[in-house]
């Protein structure tokens, strides 16, 4: 099946690809589990594009980076065709409409995404005394090989990530996009490897914790090394970030660590990109010390849908949920 | 030098006198947030030895995240030294990776110009290393001259045998603290312990994914500065600093002041890495390193080029955490096959 989609989508981009457009795809790396992003310009390139259920990079990052550079030395002729999970769309949606990139020389690769790994559960599966040698993907099953060359098989439904597990299929684009794969079919199933057992687990788990309490533990752990908003789709200030230029906001926020520093870093930086976060779960997985971040961005991802009736990425109406004001809105 | 075969039942003994309140003892446990990681240990039990290596090195107990360096005062025209914790600690269960690490950052900070801040902090320190039996996918220690079963660079050293250990006693300060408190203790023979780290090195070394050849690259590696492959890496590199983070060997700092309150202040140093933009951007607002390509390009030399023209010693030690923690998939490993390939070899 993953093969399939990744085979139509080679296909595809073999049948647009022009000379002087570039692919931003992913291509597999040395390590068991992870795809390197990877820029290719030649059609021949084409076939060592990988997707699907390791496919755990949303490669909106790289799109503003990309586009200042491309537009400094003006060397994009034609067009960007970026690859896509349905959910990474939202990001790029997003930053079209905070005015990052510009959508005209964009095309996106949509494609009927299964879910992915969480490689953090992949790792608690085989024990921690254990390591992959290999690993691979047969149907519903993990197939992998440990360093010591003993096989082991996991189903899926166990390693998908979490926020598969809740995605509702939904996704917005007006810009130019194909979507590779059925995708009324697509829309219509529930993940078929996802199970209703896994959906309940992980509604009880977020019921009735005191998240302020919760995130003050886990923030402990965090040395401040900004990889999480380095990651982030929503951070696009680059070389204007208030936390890198501790010299020119003195009193305002060291790099030294302390637990209340650390709270009022991730809580300036999520007031910061409130507007914006898509809730993609990027700054979660990059964690050098797997704080699970994702549990602070998804409550306050929810919080700006309840009160302000807003959700990043969802349309590129423009609209700036917290620079904006309408009548009757009760909550600024 | 003595050698001891102790039971599970006497590593107690051994740990035990760093679990006072005047002391701390830090070693792998498992953290509140489900990692294992180097902590600071209060029960003998939490200590988890049959784990790949922490994601985490052990570095910030020498060299802590960020501290402060002096204090200042207004009223009071002169600096005042900070207080460096003088607890007494004992780092239990570095494996070998980690232990030529410390070995290099040893020789990084105090060799031309001591450091007091981690000199003290490292005399303060006994070190207990342990043959490694756990590699991760990413490890490639013997790539980079390291055996897994066997270290120098310890006070003790640790070798599982069965369901005992053996202890080795590798430095006086190592030697001191054993004979207080290896009464009673059986000793063991120098073969059975060569011949248990041979086991321990072969086992281990069989594990590992591959070992990369890199004597005849050693000290060419600037002749690949200007190749292609950089580009593939650096392309997809997103400047997320979590290899330097995560590094044993990476030592680089930014100091900064800071008010505690109006009239009082303290400079401290934080971990800083190459990987970040404002790391080497000057005054002028000129950056010799302005790209992500100079950058990586820069932390990878750096460990295998420059530490060997001026110190004659790879900064890497082969443990793999750059690799692992790395979310978009560069492995140091390929780099180097790439730079060994670019070079003919």
């Amino acid at each position: 099946m993953i093969n399939e989609i990744r085979d139509a989508i080679i296909q595809y981009l073999k049948s647009v690809m022009k000379e002087n457009d570039v692919v931003l795809a992913l291509r597999s790396s040395s390590t068991p589990g992870i795809l390197t992003p990877c820029i290719l310009r030649n059609k021949a390139d084409l076939d060592q594009i990988e997707a699907g259920f390791f496919h755990l990079n949303n490669l909106a990052v790289y799109l503003s980076e990309f586009f200042q550079k491309e537009n400094r030395l003006s060397t994009l002729q034609g067009y960007l065709y970026v690859l896509c999970k349905p959910c990474d769309t939202k990001a790029v949606t997003q930053m079209i409409s905070d005015q990052q990139i510009n959508p005209n020389k964009l095309k996106l690769v949509v494609y009927a995404c299964e879910g992915m790994a969480d490689m953090k559960k992949v790792k608690n599966e085989i024990g921690l005394d254990k390591d992959i040698k290999a690993i691979d993907l047969h149907l519903t099953e993990l197939s992998l090989t440990l360093l010591d060359g003993s096989p082991l098989s996991i189903p899926v439904s166990k390693v998908i990530s979490s926020k598969c597990l809740e995605c509702n299929k939904e996704y917005h684009l007006t810009m130019s996009h194909v979507f590779v794969g059925d995708e009324k079919k697509w829309k219509s199933h529930p993940y078929s490897i996802a199970t209703a057992e896994n959906k309940v687990l992980l509604q009880d788990q977020k019921k009735g914790k005191d998240l302020f309490d919760q995130l003050k533990a886990e923030l402990s752990a965090c040395i401040r090394c900004n990889a999480c908003r380095n990651v982030c789709h929503a951070c696009f200030c680059s070389d204007r970030c208030i936390f890198d230029k501790p010299k020119m906001t003195v009193g305002f926020l060291d790099k030294e660590i302390s637990p209340i520093d650390n709270i009022l870093f991730h809580m300036i930086r999520f007031y910061h990109v409130a507007p914006n976060c898509t809730a993609c779960g990027e700054c979660e997985r990059i964690c050098p010390q797997g704080i699970p971040l994702s549990h602070l961005y998804e409550y306050f991802h929810r919080l700006m849908q309840e009160s302000l009736d807003f959700s990043a990425g969802s349309s590129d109406s423009m609209r700036q949920a917290m620079l904006s004001y309408r009548l009757g809105e009760d909550l600024v | 030098m003595k050698t001891y075969q102790i039971s599970k039942s006497q590593l107690k003994q051994l740990l035990e006198p760093y679990l006072t309140a005047e002391t701390q003892l830090i070693a792998p446990s498992l953290n509140p947030l489900g990692l294992i990681s180097f902590n600071k240990i209060q029960n003998i039990n939490e200590i988890a030895l049959n784990t790949s290596i922490p994601l985490k090195p052990s570095k910030s107990y020498l060299f802590p995240e960020s501290s402060s360096l002096v204090q200042f005062d207004e009223k009071n025209p002169h600096l005042l030294e900070s207080d460096i914790s003088q607890k007494k600690q004992m780092l239990f269960g570095l494996r070998p990776c980690d232990l030529a690490a410390i070995a290099y950052m040893d020789s990084f900070f105090s060799s031309n110009i001591s450091d007091h801040d981690y000199v003290q902090r490292r005399n303060n320190t006994l070190i207990l290393g342990v043959a490694c039996e756990y590699p991760s996918n990413a490890c490639f220690c013997t790539s980079m001259g390291i055996q897994p079963g066997t270290s120098i660079h310890a006070d003790i050293f640790l070798v599982p045998s069965g369901e005992d250990f053996l202890v080795e006693e590798l430095s006086e300060k190592g030697q001191e603290y054993l004979a207080s408190i290896s009464k009673g203790w059986k000793e063991a023979s120098n073969e059975t312990l060569a011949t248990q780290k041979n086991e321990i090195t072969e086992k281990t070394s069989s594990k590992l994914i591959e070992k990369i050849d890199l004597s005849k690259i050693r000290g060419r590696l600037s002749e690949t500065y200007n190749k292609d492959f950089w580009n593939k890496y650096s392309e997809a590199c997103i400047v997320c600093g979590a290899c330097t983070f995560d590094c044993p060997t990476c030592s680089c700092f930014d100091m900064n002041d800071s008010m505690i309150s109006s009239s009082k202040g303290c400079r401290y140093r934080s971990w800083d890495s190459c990987s970040f933009a404002d790391f080497t951007l000057h005054a002028s607002s000129h950056n010799p390193r302005s790209s992500k390509l100079h950058r990586l390009r820069q932390r990878i030399l750096h460990k295998f080029q420059y530490t060997v023209e001026k110190m004659d010693q790879w900064s890497c030690t082969g443990c793999g955490r750059c690799i692992r923690v790395c979310p978009v998939g560069i492995n140091t490993r390929s780099i180097l096959k790439d730079a060994k390939e670019a070079l003919g070899e």
